[in-house]
């Protein structure tokens, strides 16, 4: 994950929870609204943030320089990882949601046509615009380069846009 | 791969607000639910479940010595009797089958195999028992039969009842009388020796393996220590239970609201019983090698 590093003086977090249990107190809403975003379901987005704070909590007592980026970018692996399990059920909101419905729907229908989105647009797309994390972090987070970034947050924008113009 | 247009406006506008304000909308809608119990619980089986990472132990090594010293000498005996039978007779006791076929006569393919547990053990110790297990024969285990009941076994320093580490598995059932097996879940890599084994019929009970070897118990339901003390205790209990031998640590976990009791025993160096605390109460304990009794997440 660490293969395209942030440039100098630019970090991932800039507070440290004093502990675990902080930890999951400041951070599980905000992470549970992001693996919402990433899943498209409250239940299984809470699923995967709980399992989240165990792998991270796996990892705690060696210490975790950025925990709250640590925990983060578990939970985007993970959330990304259930995602390519179900792409059988993505497949089937894509077909779905062909069609977007009125537009006074398009903000109720925003998930769903999240999840029509390849999984990286939407991971990158949320990461852009939800979490506004620069495109060289959202690099880092997915593994790539800042350009690819770029063309999936492009790619993405379009596709919503192609779905919620009325 | 030609470089797209970043989606921010050069002129300072934002032209993907309307997605922001969009995915924002859909996230309020999320009302999360934080369950700390649920985690805890969740932190407890994946430190159950987890391997550690493959580690040397002095004391295996010592048993290693004295399994191989007590086969040689076994094997001597068994070729000065020069029947041509494939069982031991130093060790003293029947010989074990293989781990995994070791239940009782019900379970086994032949009945009759049962035959040499009427055998009476004549000499030798538990190591040297488990000497015999760890040379193949194909007859099963003798039960004594002395199993673990809820309510009146009770947990010591060294294990439960007459389940005493370090012990292999075939030997815990034969002591028992009640089948401990690995349980399959609680291996993830095949090359980490160390796993979970369970009790027949003892759901509240969990035997560390560090390969096939018995290295501590965790006790989580109605049992109590010799001490008189289990889940439900509190601290000043467990406290009076051991006088003098309860060293007090911070739960790793819990933090402030939870702590380590660990007692140890200047009869049983190299052993310990460890309980854990919330809110002053005992939650689980486990005993066995201290080494092992030490591990906080398990085979983790």
């Amino acid at each position: 994950m660490a293969t395209h590093p942030l440039p100098a003086g630019q970090h991932l977090t800039v507070t440290r929870p004093a502990t675990f249990v902080d930890l999951y107190h400041d951070r599980y809403d905000p992470m549970v609204r992001l693996a919402h975003l990433l899943v498209g379901d409250t239940a299984v987005a809470e699923d995967l943030v709980q399992d989240s704070f165990v792998k991270v909590h796996r990892h705690w007592s060696q210490g975790i320089d950025h925990p709250n980026a640590y925990l983060r970018t578990t939970v985007i692996n993970t959330c990304r990882s259930w995602g390519r399990r179900h792409t059988r059920e993505q497949d089937h909101h894509r077909r779905r949601l062909e069609a977007v419905p009125d537009p006074q729907f398009v903000s109720d229908e925003m998930g769903d046509i999240l999840l029509a989105l390849p999984e990286r647009q939407r991971t990158a797309i949320v990461l852009r615009f939800y979490e506004d994390l620069p495109e060289a972090e959202i690099a880092v987070l997915l593994d790539c380069r800042p350009t690819t970034v770029r063309t999936l947050i492009h790619r993405g924008l379009a596709a919503l846009r192609k779905e919620v113009s009325p | 791969m030609s470089p797209d247009p970043t989606p921010t406006d050069p002129t300072g506008t934002d032209p993907a607000e309307d997605v922001r304000t969009l995915l924002r909308h859909r996230a309020d809608t999320v009302q999360p639910t934080p369950d700390w119990a649920d985690l805890q619980a969740r932190i407890a089986a994946d430190g159950r479940s987890r391997p550690s990472a493959n580690r040397t132990r002095a004391w295996l090594a010592a048993a290693a010595a004295v399994v191989v010293a007590a086969a040689v000498t076994g094997v001597l005996v068994a070729d000065r009797d020069g029947d041509g039978a494939d069982r031991l007779t130093t060790a003293g006791q029947p010989t074990p089958g293989p781990t995994g076929s070791t239940t009782p006569s019900t379970t086994a393919d032949d009945p009759s195999d049962t035959a040499t547990s009427a055998d009476p053990p004549t000499t030798g110790t538990t190591t040297a028992a488990t000497t015999a297990s760890t040379v193949a024969t194909s007859e099963p285990p003798a039960v004594t039969g002395d199993p673990i009941v809820p309510g009146s076994t009770v947990v010591t320093i060294e294990g439960i009842g007459s389940l005493r580490v370090p012990t292999t598995t075939a030997e815990a059932t034969r002591l028992l009388g009640q089948t401990v097996a690995q349980d399959p879940n609680s291996v993830i890599d095949p090359s980490n020796p160390c796993s979970y084994a369970t009790v027949e019929g003892v759901p509240d009970v969990l035997v560390m393996l560090d390969g096939d070897t018995a290295t501590r118990v965790d006790v989580s339901g109605t049992f109590r220590t010799e001490g008189g003390v289990g889940v439900g205790s509190t601290e000043p209990e467990v406290q009076a239970a051991y006088p003098g031998r309860v060293r007090v640590e911070p739960h790793p976990y819990l933090f402030e609201r939870g702590n380590y009791l660990r007692v140890t025993d200047p009869d049983h160096p190299g052993y310990e019983l460890l309980f854990e605390t919330a809110d002053g109460v005992v939650t689980s304990y486990r005993s066995g090698l201290a080494e092992y009794v030490a591990w906080i997440e398990g085979c983790a």
